[in-house]
């Protein structure tokens, strides 16, 4: 990494922080290669040091982020039209928002997707197209296709319908999480994948025995920290939407969570970064 | 990270090797950062003397310590559940 980008990386860390690592960190960064989603992690993590030096940024932060988006998703009105017509500002947050439920439908795309199909039938894998369709035109194109009069009411039935589908996303990520944490992927004969499939088969209606095929499965192929990244995803998501199902007011928490898209979209690059990664530089 | 200095002191480049190795995970720099401030604050952990433009780390005593204790728990764990499937073999039927 390059000395700049290795200061200007050190320097988000809170002061106490940087008084005792400071330049320990920085030659550390100088001298091996980072990925993006390793800028992403210092970038959180510093985040992170803030919020532990110092809880009461945590109280002023969050509420602030949510007040201040919350404000400007009202005042940008329910398309982007009328958003451009109204502030620049208003503007620029509807656009980030969309930017928002594109980055959760490339995470569905990028990550899901991939990780679903190798552990499930034929009839489950339509299922899963069908559903993600669905999810597709019910939260993302009713906003291009409607009129500001029903914004509010499909508003309601996409955050309904996203909601229970992230959330049900969530519980399937979380079983298999825990069902397969007791796999060591260093040994992976470890784990008997005929075993795995005599009890999906005795037991088909068995959540956690399905999500442990998938998470044997997925785990042999792509390793525990990307699954990790499937399962943090749906449950903050999940968290997220299900918010939303209560009232209509409640989209301004929704929406306000920033955070959430943001830590999505990191791991879609850790997913990616594992596959696409160079060789480091020692 | 304390399992890792275990068998030795390292620097940071070489606990996310490590790391890696052991449980197939690779953390981040933040990540590792953030940890050995945490285990150092606890002082599960101490620095050594810079060598070559790196800082090394090592296990304390009290570091050493928790890891048995963990280490432990999770071996007196399994050992306990291959224990009770044995009556079961292969065949997840009891025999």
């Amino acid at each position: 990494m390059s000395p700049r980008l290795a200061r200007v990386l050190t320097h988000l860390y809170p002061p106490a922080w940087r008084a005792r690592y400071a330049e320990e960190f920085r030659k550390f960064l100088e001298a091996r290669y980072v990925s993006p989603s390793g800028v992403l992690n210092v970038v959180g993590r510093a985040a992170v040091e803030h919020l532990l030096e110092d809880w009461r940024y945590a109280l002023i932060l969050i509420p602030l982020l949510l007040s201040a988006e919350g404000a400007l998703y009202f005042a940008s009105g329910h398309t982007p039209g009328q958003a451009m017509t109204q502030h620049p500002m208003a503007a620029a947050v509807w656009l980030a928002m969309e930017g928002g439920a594109l980055l959760m439908l490339l995470w569905a795309g990028l990550i899901v997707a991939p990780l679903t199909w190798i552990g499930t039938s034929k009839p489950a894998r339509a299922a899963i197209v069908f559903g993600f369709a669905a999810f597709v035109f019910l939260q993302y194109l009713p906003w291009r296709l409607t009129s500001p009069g029903l914004a509010g009411s499909l508003s309601f039935i996409d955050s309904l319908t996203g909601g229970v589908g992230v959330f049900l996303l969530g519980y399937f990520a979380k079983g298999m999480l825990i069902e397969f944490q007791t796999f060591d992927p260093q040994d992976p004969d470890d784990f008997d994948v005929e075993d795995v499939e005599m009890l999906q088969k005795h037991e088909p209606k068995n959540l956690e025995g399905f999500s442990l095929r998938f998470g044997v499965l997925g785990a042999k192929k792509w390793g525990p920290a990307r699954l990790e990244c499937l399962r943090l995803s749906s449950m903050i998501l999940g968290m997220a939407l299900c918010s939303v199902q209560d009232c209509r007011l409640l989209s301004l928490v929704g929406h306000g969570l920033l955070p959430a898209w943001l830590i999505v979209g990191s791991n879609i690059l850790i997913f990616w970064d594992g596959i696409l990664r160079r060789p480091e530089t020692k | 990270m304390l399992a890792s200095l275990a068998d030795g002191p390292k620097h940071g480049h070489a606990m996310i090797d490590d790391i890696e190795q052991l449980c197939g995970a690779r953390l981040g720099p933040g990540t590792l950062y953030g940890a050995i401030a945490r285990l150092e604050k606890q002082k599960l952990i101490e620095p050594l003397p810079e060598e070559d433009r790196r800082h090394p780390y090592r296990i304390t005593a009290a570091g050493a310590r928790l890891l048995r204790a963990k280490l432990t728990t999770l071996n007196h764990f399994a050992r306990s559940g291959l224990r009770r499937l044995q009556p079961y073999g292969k065949g997840l039927e009891a025999t």
